[in-house]
Formats: C-alpha cells, sequence, structure tokens
C-alpha cells in the first residue's frame, strides 16, 4: 500500500523511534531464538541453561564465569534474565492481543450498530473502569491458581494450559490482563466507529449496496487499525510490567524465569549487597519497556493524519 | 497617491525543506471609497495576499522575497513590530470566511466588540459601550442591546458574520479586507452581507477589497478587478472591461464556464486540466499547459520557456500574457 | 408511469432537548411529493438547511422515512429492508458532496469500484476490470489511474470516481447531492458537462440538489424550490427562473449575481434568517420573512396547486389561490 510506505518513512525518520525498534526487534529476535530452545530441551528433557546451577556457588558476584553473578542456587543470573525475556514477550504479545481484540470488537460493535448493544458495553466497561486493574488480575490468578474454583474447572483449567504448554500462572496472566486492558481500546474504538459511520465514505458503500458486515471488515476496520496499533503498542508495556509486579507478588509466573520472581527472591539479600539479581531483571525490563512507549509515541504521530502533509 | 500600493509582491512557504512560491509579482492598487476585487480559483493566492497587507503571515513559513507593500503613505514589510501594530488596530482590519471560527466561543458577542473598541480606541473614547451598541446597530443588528448579550453559537451564520464586521469597523479602518465573506453563507443572506458591506463603504469612504471566487459577486460589487492564477495576478482592469472585453485567455476561460441563468442544456466551455500545485507550476506562462490560444499550443512557443510580462495593455488594464501586444 | 414517484415524504429526525422533556421533532422533510421520468434531470435548490440533503437521501434510503411512499419503476423503497434493500440498490445510486470525504482513503479506485461490480454483476473478474477501464473512460479518467488512491487525485477528479462509481451499476437514477458546490469554477463545468453527457449516453435520470440556482437552471428540466421542508414551486427550468411565481423563488432568483454588469437588476434582500425547522412558524413558513405577505398567510398554509395558465408550474403561496379560482 501507498499509505503505508510513506508511514514507515515518517515513523523512521524519528532517530528515536528508529533505535527503539532495533531495541525491540533484538528482544523478538532473542525471544524467539529463547522459546526455539526452551521447545527443543523439553523435547529432549534436559534442563536448560537457565535452571542449571550449583549451590555452591551461589551468591557469586559478576564475574568472568558469572557476567551478571549467580542467585540463591547458584543459577547464572545473566542466562535468567535473558530467558526473562520470553516470559515477558508471551505474556505481553498475548495479554494485549487477547486486550485489543476485545476492546475493538466490542467498541465497533457498540459504535455501528448503537442502541441497545450500546448501552450494553457503554455499561460493561463502565464497570470495568471502575474496577482497579492490578487488584482484579491479582484476585484472578490467586482464585485460579489456589483451586478456589469447583476442582473440576480448575482441573480443566490445567488441562487447557498444559495442552498450550504454559505456566498455569501465566494463564492466569494472560486472561487477567486480556479481560481487563481492552476499555480504553474500546471506548476510542466506539467513538471512532461512531464518527466513520457518518463519513460519506461509509454511507457511499451503503448506498452501493455493501452488506454491513462487508463494511465493517473492510471499509470500517482499515480505518480504524491505526488506533489499534498504537494501542496494542501502550498496551504492551503495560502487559510486561503487570507479569513483574504480579509475579514478584507470587501470584504469576512460577516455573519459567521471570524478571518479577528474579526481584522478588533478589530483594531478600539485597540488604547483604546482593545486588546483581534485582539490577539485572530491572536493567532488562527497562529496556523493553521504554523503547514500547517510545515507539507507541512515534507511531501516533506517524499514523494520525491530522499531522499528514 | 492612491490608500494602497502592492508592488511586485512575492511570497514562498517553506514546505518540507524548500521554498515554494505561493504569490509571484503581484502589483495592484486600491483607492478610497472604492471596491477592488480578487478573484481566482482556489489555491491561487488570494488569501496569502491580503494576508501580508498586514504582514499577519506567519515566518516562518512564508518569507516575503520581493516587493513592496505601502499602505497609506507606511512601507507595510519595513515597519517595526510597534509600527504594525499601530497599522493593524486602526489601517487595515479583516472578516474571514468562516465568522465560527474567527469568535471566541465562550463570551458575549457583546463584549469580544466591546474589547475590539477598547484596544483601538483605548483612552480617547469616554463610551465604548455606547460606541459598541452603535456599531452593532450600523451592520443591521435588530435589538443591538440583547444581541450583544448573547454567545456566538446563539446567533446564525449571517448574524456572526454581521458581528465580524462590526468588530472590523471598530478601529475606523481605512481598508477593510473582505476574504470571502459569504461563501460560508445561503444566498440570501448572501445578499444581506453584501448589501450591507457596499453600503458601509459608501458611508464611511474606506475602501473594501473583496476576495471571491464567484464572478457574479465581482459584477455586483466591484469597481476594479485583479484576476489570480496560481500565484499570478494574470488581468487587472475596471469591472465593465474586464467582464465585457476580457483579454487574459484564462479570464475569457473562466467567464465562459460559468452558467448563466437563462441558457439551459448547454455544453460548458471548460478548462482542460486541473490547477497546478505550488509543486509543479510549469515553466514560461503557468497557465501554459491548460491555455488553448494559438500560440500556447504551438511546439517550444515562448509560452512554454519566458514567463509573460505584467503590461498595460490600455489605460488601467493590465494582463500578464505573450499574446497581447 | 414514471420512473420515480415520491408520494408524501416525511422525514423527521428526533431531538433529545433534556430529561424528562418529551422530545421534539425536527420536520427535515415534510409531505413531499414529486415525480421523475426517465433521463429527466429535475434539480432541487433551497437554502441551507431545508431538507435538501435529507429528502435525497430518504430517496437513496439512507434515512428511514416515517411515511410515505418512494416508488421506483412500480417498487416502494421506502418498506423494502436488508438484503432485498441492498439488492435493490442496483437502481438508484448517490453522488456525494465533499470529494475529499466520499471515498474511502484506504482502498484504491480499483478496489473501489471491484468491489461495487462483484456485489451486483456476475462478471469475471477479467470481465470486471474490463468494465472498469470502461467507466474511467466514460467519466474521463485512464486506466492507469486503477491502482491509485484518492490522495493522490485532485478534487475534480475524485468527483469523477465518485461518478464512475455511482455508473458502474448502471442505475436508473442518480441522486447528485450538491455534486459541483465544492469544486473550482473550471472544474465545476468540466463536472457539469460529464453529468450531462453521461445522461445523455446512458439515459439515467438525475435527481440534482445544489444551491446555486444558476448551476441547477442549467443542468435540469424541471426545477423544485424547497422551504423548510416543503415544496414551494416546482416547473420546468426555464419557466421557473423566467417567471417565478412564488416571492421566495423571487429572491432567490435575484440573489444569484448576475455576470453582466450592465442587467445590474435590484437584489431582493429578504429580511431575517431562516427559521429553525424544530418549530417552523404557523401559516406559510415563509411568511416572516415574505415581502408580499397577506393577512391569510399568517393563519393558513398554502397548498402546492398548478398554476392555471402554465403546464406543470406549480406553487404553494396564496398570492396565486386567487388566480386558481378565477381560471
Ligand atoms: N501556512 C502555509 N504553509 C504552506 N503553504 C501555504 C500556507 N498557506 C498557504 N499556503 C499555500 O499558498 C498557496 C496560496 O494559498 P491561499 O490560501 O492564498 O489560496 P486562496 O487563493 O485563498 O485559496 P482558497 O480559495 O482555497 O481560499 C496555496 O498553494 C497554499 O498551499
Ligand atoms: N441526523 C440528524 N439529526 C437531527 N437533525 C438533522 C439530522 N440531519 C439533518 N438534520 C436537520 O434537518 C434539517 C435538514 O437538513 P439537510 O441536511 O437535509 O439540509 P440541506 O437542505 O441539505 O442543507 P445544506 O444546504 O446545508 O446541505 C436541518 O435543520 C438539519 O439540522
Ligand atoms: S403565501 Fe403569503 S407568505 Fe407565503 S409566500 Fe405567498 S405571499 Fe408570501
Ligand atoms: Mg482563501
Ligand atoms: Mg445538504
Amino acid at each position: 500500500m501507498t499509505t503505508s510506505g510513506g508511514f514507515l518513512k515518517r515513523l523512521l525518520s524519528n532517530k528515536i523511534a528508529a533505535v527503539a525498534s532495533c531495541v525491540l526487534v533484538a528482544y523478538v529476535a532473542a525471544g524467539v531464538c529463547e522459546e526455539a530452545y526452551a521447545i527443543a530441551c523439553r523435547a529432549s528433557g534436559s534442563t536448560p541453561i537457565y535452571g542449571r546451577g550449583n549451590i555452591k556457588e551461589r551468591y557469586e558476584p559478576p564475574s568472568e564465569k558469572h557476567w551478571m553473578g549467580t542467585d540463591y542456587a547458584g543459577k547464572d543470573v545473566f542466562w535468567k534474565a535473558l530467558f526473562g525475556i520470553r516470559t515477558a514477550l508471551k505474556v505481553g504479545l498475548i495479554g494485549a492481543a487477547l486486550a485489543s481484540t476485545i476492546g475493538l470488537a466490542l467498541g465497533v460493535a457498540a459504535g455501528y450498530l448503537g442502541g441497545k448493544t450500546d448501552k450494553v458495553v457503554v455499561w460493561i466497561y463502565s464497570v470495568f473502569a471502575s474496577i482497579p486493574t492490578l487488584l482484579f488480575i491479582l484476585a484472578f490468578a490467586l482464585l485460579l491458581r489456589r483451586g478456589f474454583l469447583s476442582p473440576a474447572l480448575a482441573k480443566g483449567f490445567e488441562s487447557i494450559s498444559d495442552s498450550l504448554g504454559t505456566d498455569p500462572g501465566m494463564m492466569a496472566l494472560y486472561l487477567g490482563i486480556g479481560m481487563t486492558g481492552w476499555v480504553s481500546l474500546c471506548k476510542v474504538a466506539r467513538g471512532e466507529t461512531a464518527r466513520l459511520k457518518h463519513t460519506d465514505y461509509i454511507q457511499a458503500a451503503k448506498t452501493v449496496g455493501v452488506s454491513p458486515v462487508r463494511i465493517v471488515l473492510k471499509h470500517l476496520l482499515p480505518n480504524l487499525l491505526h488506533v489499534a496499533i498504537v494501542y496494542f503498542t501502550i498496551r504492551f508495556a503495560y502487559a510486561v510490567m503487570t507479569e513483574v509486579i504480579v509475579s514478584y507478588l507470587g501470584l504469576g509466573v512460577q516455573l519459567e524465569p521471570s524478571w518479577g520472581v528474579m526481584i522478588a527472591h533478589g530483594q531478600q539479600r539485597l540488604w547483604r549487597g546482593v545486588w546483581w539479581e534485582v539490577g539485572a531483571a530491572t536493567i532488562f525490563m527497562f529496556f523493553l519497556v521504554l523503547p514500547l512507549h517510545v515507539l507507541g509515541d512515534a507511531l501516533r504521530d506517524a499514523l494520525d493524519p491530522r499531522l499528514k502533509r | 497617491m492612491s490608500l494602497l500600493e502592492v508592488d511586485n509582491l512575492s511570497i514562498d512557504f517553506m514546505v518540507d525543506g524548500c521554498w515554494l512560491p505561493a504569490v509571484s509579482d503581484v502589483s495592484f492598487t486600491l483607492e478610497r471609497g472604492e471596491v477592488l476585487s480578487i478573484v481566482g480559483e482556489s489555491g491561487c493566492g488570494k488569501s496569502v495576499t491580503c494576508l501580508s497587507l498586514a504582514r499577519l503571515l506567519p515566518e516562518p513559513p512564508a518569507r516575503y522575497s520581493s516587493g513592496q507593500i505601502t499602505l497609506a503613505g507606511e512601507a507595510v514589510l519595513q515597519s517595526s513590530p510597534r509600527a504594525l501594530r499601530e497599522i493593524r488596530r486602526r489601517r487595515i482590519s479583516y472578516i474571514f470566511q468562516e465568522p465560527t471560527a474567527s469568535l471566541n466561543p465562550v463570551f458575549r458577542v457583546g463584549d469580544q466588540i466591546l474589547e475590539a473598541v477598547e484596544l483601538r480606541e483605548k483612552g480617547k473614547n469616554n463610551d465604548p459601550r455606547g460606541k459598541t451598541l452603535e456599531l452593532l446597530s450600523q451592520v443591521g443588528i435588530p435589538e443591538p442591546a440583547t444581541t450583544a448579550k448573547r454567545y456566538p453559537h446563539e446567533l446564525s451564520g449571517g448574524m456572526q458574520q454581521r458581528i465580524m464586521i462590526a468588530m472590523a469597523l471598530a478601529g475606523d479602518p481605512d481598508v477593510l479586507v473582505a476574504d470571502e465573506p459569504t461563501t460560508a453563507l445561503d444566498v440570501t443572506i448572501q445578499a444581506q452581507i453584501l448589501d450591507l458591506l457596499a453600503k458601509i463603504n459608501h458611508e464611511r469612504n474606506m475602501a473594501i477589497i473583496l476576495v471571491t471566487h464567484n464572478l457574479g459577486i465581482v459584477a455586483d460589487m466591484a469597481q476594479r478587478v485583479v484576476v489570480m492564477y496560481a500565484g499570478k495576478a494574470v488581468e487587472a482592469a475596471d469591472t465593465e472591461t474586464l467582464l465585457r472585453h476580457p483579454a487574459h485567455p484564462y479570464t475569457k476561460a473562466l467567464l465562459r464556464a460559468v452558467p448563466k441563468i437563462g441558457h439551459p442544456k448547454e455544453t460548458l466551455a471548460t478548462i482542460p486540466g486541473n490547477v497546478p500545485s505550488p509543486r509543479d507550476f510549469p515553466p514560461g506562462c503557468r497557465f501554459h499547459g491548460r491555455c488553448v490560444e494559438a500560440l500556447a499550443l504551438e511546439k517550444d512557443s515562448t509560452c512554454a520557456t519566458r514567463a509573460p510580462e505584467w503590461r498595460e495593455i490600455a489605460k488601467g488594464h493590465h494582463a500578464a500574457c505573450h499574446c497581447l501586444k | 408511469m414514471p420512473l420515480l414517484e415520491v408520494k408524501d415524504l416525511k422525514t423527521w429526525y428526533e431531538v433529545k432537548s433534556g430529561w424528562l422533556k418529551p422530545s421534539k421533532f425536527v420536520r427535515a422533510v415534510d409531505g413531499v411529493s414529486l415525480s421523475l421520468e426517465k433521463g429527466e434531470t429535475l434539480g432541487l435548490v433551497g437554502e441551507s438547511g431545508c431538507g435538501k440533503s435529507t429528502l435525497g437521501r430518504s430517496i437513496v434510503r439512507l434515512e428511514e422515512p416515517k411515511s410515505g411512499e418512494i416508488n421506483l419503476r412500480g417498487v416502494n423503497l421506502a418498506t423494502l429492508k436488508g438484503r432485498s434493500l441492498r439488492t435493490a440498490r442496483k437502481r438508484f445510486q448517490m453522488i456525494f458532496q465533499d470529494p475529499y470525504g466520499s471515498l474511502n482513503p484506504r482502498m484504491s479506485v480499483e478496489k473501489m469500484l471491484d468491489e461495487v461490480l462483484y456485489i451486483h454483476t456476475t462478471l469475471d473478474k477479467p470481465a470486471r476490470l474490463q468494465r472498469m477501464v470502461e467507466l474511467l473512460g466514460m467519466v474521463g479518467l485512464g486506466k492507469e489511474q486503477l491502482g491509485r488512491y484518492p490522495h493522490q487525485f485532485s478534487g475534480g477528479q475524485r468527483q469523477r470516481i465518485g461518478i464512475a462509481r455511482a455508473l458502474a451499476v448502471e442505475p436508473d437514477l442518480i441522486v447528485a447531492d450538491e455534486p459541483v458546490s465544492a469544486l473550482d469554477v473550471s472544474v465545476q463545468a468540466q463536472i457539469v458537462n460529464l453529468l450531462m453527457e453521461v445522461q445523455r449516453e446512458t439515459g439515467v435520470a438525475f435527481l440534482f440538489i445544489a444551491h446555486d440556482l444558476a448551476v441547477v437552471e442549467h443542468i435540469s428540466d424541471r426545477i423544485m424550490v424547497m422551504y423548510l421542508g416543503k415544496i414551494v414551486e416546482s416547473g420546468s427550468a426555464s419557466a421557473v427562473c423566467a417567471s417565478p411565481a412564488h416571492p421566495y423563488t423571487e429572491a432567490l432568483l435575484s440573489a444569484v449575481p448576475v455576470l453582466d454588469p450592465e442587467t445590474k437588476k435590484r437584489r431582493i434582500v429578504l429580511p431575517g434568517d431562516v427559521p429553525s425547522p424544530l418549530d417552523p412558524p404557523k401559516g406559510c413558513p415563509f411568511h416572516p420573512r415574505c415581502p408580499k405577505a397577506l393577512g391569510k398567510c399568517r393563519i393558513e398554509a398554502p397548498e402546492l396547486i398548478p398554476l392555471p395558465s402554465k403546464n406543470n408550474h406549480s406553487v404553494a403561496c396564496h398570492l396565486h389561490a386567487n388566480e386558481e379560482s378565477i381560471g
């Protein structure tokens, strides 16, 4: 598409955004390699590198052998932090994708159909908007983790997460983030749709006899996509941070390396000068979240049709 | 000496790192008591020309690359910021196409006029409120006292435009620039506003520059006309000469392209092609390429290579075209 | 039987005036009847807000009429819904005013035209492509323009694409809502000519909406003048412009600036503003601004009745009621 060519040019002409994109590409590449490695390890039954530890080498400061020192079990902090990327990306990607899909679908439905549908959607998002997001996710994770659901449900949930090859704690995170993060996109999408619905070109599509489903998919959505993309980027960053917080509180990821878990463990010895575990996790997180925010802002500028020409 | 003299004015805009010409070598004069019309199609530089008269264009992106503007003996482009403020307060005022955009929605219209009066007559006028009401009744607002208490959105487009005119008259300007004052209004309301402008000009012995793309309004209102095309003045004459004996091919074509009452279902004469944008102004005469004059159709004619000069072809009748002797 | 016959069409908009207060109605179109023959152009003029667009949009069923009939070739469009309405849309199309807003910025010309042809014809891909090239030729564009996006065209070219889209399904009727109002004079002439040429070639009927009487007179066979949701005068273009019967039409005509500086006729300047359609004046809706109003005008609304002497020239004005009773 001609417009997207111009868009990429505009985006990359922003130097900071270009750097941010490079960092993100590196992170994603690392994440993909790690996922492949983890699958291979699971298949062969070997312990992955981040899981290997020598208890005799616990709490070693950074050295040539262990670039970022070791943790309480003598595991290498660098590898743990590096493999935290995979967890963070997965939660970010799936959580943000879920949230964006729900938000876009409900927003477009409400804006396009109006009437009763609109009222119901507005009611639902008002309810969700009045619940503190983090508390909701924590409660949700707790509910799933502790089997507070009926045993049958808990079983089912476990088997689902097993078959997907994920940690049940991560499943809880995906769902929790997905279910809470859609509200603001929904609001924006609803407003935009209601506006676009009355533009001449949508009316023109109607007079030509295009079916409502096709109008939404082919005429409306492409004109909403820029909002969704910007929103997705920002939501991604929030999801990464949410994962860290929830895992830090011990309700998130259990079996996989996670920056939140690392910070939780590392801080117990922080007062003895064991700073490297907390430091490594924080730095890795920082260099994922910051570029996401930068890119989100740059995308907003590059995609905003009002700033064109 | 004329009230306003514009001499060889050229204005460029910085767009994406290069200077594009918006107005090139435009000259005209305006006498007291006169209505001068500037006509031309969208983007030909009418508004830019008008805004430059009080040096109102933001610099950058604008740049006055050449020319002189002399308003009542003062050189506008060389004036100090202080002198410029004085010129804007007392010499020249503006009304624009969209009155809604020019009025502040959160203040009563009376207060907005009052502010304009006070700004213009600092210390001099002992009854600014009285002057406000007087202005309102002059622009034909019924019940000035009650209307003054209303907010802009409570008034119709025509009424808002009257308020804008009242504000513009606050400083008793010598020149009133009306940039498409009726384009956003209905035909019958347009008639009211045009009537009002003609009356004011007559009563106050000032001068009006009326920008429009409607040739009918020109015929109705103006004593003299400047026709612009692609940033250049192509022809200037008194209204009657211009409408009856247009000299420039563009003016001729434009006049033929307007549908007239009483000639139904005829094929209208058209001008081939589109108005060029400043990025792709053709070399030579800017109308070349759309011009159907024999000279312009010749291969490698002067039209394609050399820009025509702005010349007086008869007394008070200027034009810029190679085919005019 | 005429191609299009609209009977007593009413389209009202509901406006909520506030909590607990009963909602009011904007009577945008309030009892309009009209008919249109095959290949004919009916011009519709009137002041901003008088309901021209609403009438046009109701006929192409972008608005839901409150009551009345819209018979196109004997089918009442007013009652169609869903799929049957979508299929019927092949017969009537619309051209919009804003050349910048009426084309989807993210669809190429090809996609846009292909969609229409795909929905309404059984042509296969190559045949559709050929038809698209043919359509572009009809509106004076080349086939190299097919892959372009709307922002790569000028205003006039965009309007041509809008016309091509409307012509794609070979409709019987096109409602053109101010198709030239946003265009430059030189481009306006091109589009007006194009519309007349298209009509000669395809025999399509136009409902041509505009506020510029000169353009309307130029293109139309008949003219209807609308004021506050009602038709106040209708007749052949030449008759309405040469001998307007309604005082409003007279004022409208006198307000059209004339090019010839010699025939400087007196502008009839109507006092006051257009009343709000939320509470239109009692009696004749025009009476508060009418320079010739009679006492009766304030009380009783005049009916649209044919002038006795003339063909198909009707007017809704008490000034002419007497002629009727005499004749
Ligand atoms: N702030 C600006 N920056 C860049 N270019 C500008 C700016 N303002 C005007 N121009 C350019 O200057 C040229 C003349 O514009 P101008 O507004 O004077 O046209 P106009 O004759 O008033 O047209 P219209 O009838 O549409 O009002 C145009 O090509 C326009 O793109
Ligand atoms: N969706 C709507 N809801 C409420 N009122 C509306 C709506 N659309 C139009 N109206 C009102 O209906 C009346 C007729 O509007 P319409 O757009 O048909 O006028 P018009 O004659 O086409 O005017 P214009 O020349 O400005 O296009 C106006 O008073 C308008 O405010
Ligand atoms: S009926 Fe009376 S008020 Fe209405 S238009 Fe005729 S003269 Fe004017
Ligand atoms: Mg302008
Ligand atoms: Mg309209």
